[in-house]
């Protein structure tokens, strides 16, 4: 699920910015910047670069369902913390902020993701919302420090509402005594 | 069918029952209703075909019979069910004879008209009655179609539903006779309208400049290019494309659409183009066309 998602959106994130700036090769790649060795990724260069920094339950939406469907599990509503960063190399500094920017242009004019719009997304998801997730100044350092690089310009957002529903029936009703 | 469920009490119940002399307390529910009765709904929209956005409301002469009769009314998704009390008195000779239900049927959802095939306009009244064409349909047709309508004074769409149960004291009335009657199940089925996509395209500058692009289906492999400008009824001039296939109007759709241009300098550009919502739809009296709109901006 978790996979598709991101590659769905990578996929219109990269439509994006290749009709924005007129490219044919591929803008946007979806992979770590570095291994466990602290080794850059070369396929990383001149391209925005997806990756989970962090995954967290939405607990509001656990409340809801958990009367209403009587003997399943309550589905699992999961948020995703993605980051998009753009690793010029040879001080193309410059160049790594023009994609950032493409990265807001493009979330700021498509904020919601369905199957209606994005080709590659499971029919298992109905709809998700993107929102922009602020890193404090203060946080940024143990944040590079923990993905194993030096900062290079980049956004975070927020993906909302990934819902995990097995739709599988557990048994939790009372046990019958007798029957008449 | 009698079920008897048992129920441990809590610690501190316990502590008052020593007169009893026992460790716990027992609680008896005993649960007897039948179901008699069984409507279900569906819609072609909808990728599971339930049509769940809706209300049974009996009229008050049913409201008064179900009251009386001490029936139970449960919707659940797509299903409204009526069950009776066999513990109740209603197997007397009292309650013998048939009993006819009447409903009206509201459609809750706001887009019921535009993604239904049923006549475009409001003031509606849909009769359904078990249909003698199929066991429990309650339209002659396979689905609710316009020679169900009958003229409606009030605004908006509803359905009229009239179904007689019990005329041979199946279910009441019955007196000491073996009872093994099976519930009625009715169904009422809408079909989705049958629509064409017109995409319309509009740059964002003044450069409105189509003459190289082109529509590609993924699917078919099939191209394109026969766009035709329009002015929108705000006065902007947009470039629109209509599907030729006539599709029916559904949850999530299949095509893979994309806007290309063939250009010397920029061959890549590629624009997935999403499916038109059922919000957009807009009939055209001269072709007699439904068509669903999608409006895209060209950077």
């Amino acid at each position: 699920m978790i996979h598709n998602v991101v590659a769905s959106i990578g996929y219109r994130l990269n439509e994006h910015i290749k009709n924005a700036l007129s490219l044919s090769e591929e803008a946007v790649i979806i992979s770590s910047l570095v291994d466990l060795k602290g080794n850059v990724n070369p396929e990383i260069e001149n391209k925005i670069t997806i990756f989970l920094l962090n995954l967290e339950e939405e607990r509001i939406a656990k409340n809801g369902h958990f009367q209403s469907s009587p003997g399943m599990n309550p589905p699992t509503t999961v948020n995703l913390y993605l980051m998009f960063a753009a690793y010029f190399p040879n001080f193309n500094y410059m160049e790594s902020l023009r994609y950032v920017s493409l990265v807001i242009e493009f979330f700021q004019s498509q904020n919601t993701f369905s199957t209606s719009d994005t080709p590659l997304l499971s029919s298992s998801v109905e709809k998700l919302s993107v929102e922009l997730s602020n890193v404090g100044i203060e946080d940024i350092g143990k944040l590079w420090s923990n993905i194993g690089t030096n900062y290079i310009p980049s956004v975070s957002y927020k993906i909302k509402h990934i819902v995990f529903n097995g739709n599988n029936i557990s048994e939790n009703v009372s046990s019958i005594t007798k029957i008449q | 069918m009698e079920i008897i469920f048992q129920k441990m009490c809590p610690p501190l119940l316990k502590f008052n029952n020593v007169a009893s002399n026992s460790m716990n307390n027992r609680f008896d529910y005993t649960n007897d209703f039948s179901k008699i009765l069984e409507l279900s709904f569906y819609h072609e929209f909808f990728s599971d075909n339930n049509f769940v956005d809706l209300e049974l409301i009996p009229d008050g002469e049913t409201n008064a019979l179900i009251q009386n009769y001490n029936l139970i009314q449960r919707k659940k998704g797509n299903t409204f069910f009526f069950f009776k009390n066999n513990n109740s008195n209603l197997s007397s000779l009292v309650f013998s004879g048939a009993v006819r239900l009447n409903f009206i049927l509201k459609f809750n959802d706001p887009l019921f008209l535009n993604i239904s095939d049923i006549p475009f306009k409001f003031q509606q009244k849909f009769i359904l009655e078990p249909s003698k064409a199929e066991k429990g349909r309650l339209h002659p047709q396979t689905y609710v179609d316009e020679t169900l309508v009958k003229p409606y004074d009030e605004n908006g769409i509803i359905g009229e539903i009239s179904i007689e149960i019990n005329q041979n004291n199946e279910f009441f009335g019955y007196e000491e006779k073996e009872n093994t009657m099976e519930y009625l199940k009715y169904f009422a089925r809408f079909n989705s309208r049958t629509v064409k996509f017109r995409y319309n395209f509009y740059f964002s500058g003044k450069k409105n400049d189509f003459g190289n692009f082109f529509i590609y289906d993924e699917n078919t492999n099939d191209k394109y290019n026969d766009f035709y400008q329009r002015t929108l009824e705000n006065g902007m001039l947009v470039n629109s494309f209509v599907l030729p296939e006539e599709i029916k109007m559904n949850e999530s759709y299949t095509h893979k659409l994309y806007l290309k241009k063939e250009d010397e300098f920029n061959k890549s550009f590629s624009k997935y183009l999403s499916h038109p919502l059922p919000k957009n739809l807009k009939y055209e009296v001269e072709k007699k066309t439904f068509y669903l709109e999608n409006f895209i901006k060209i950077n």
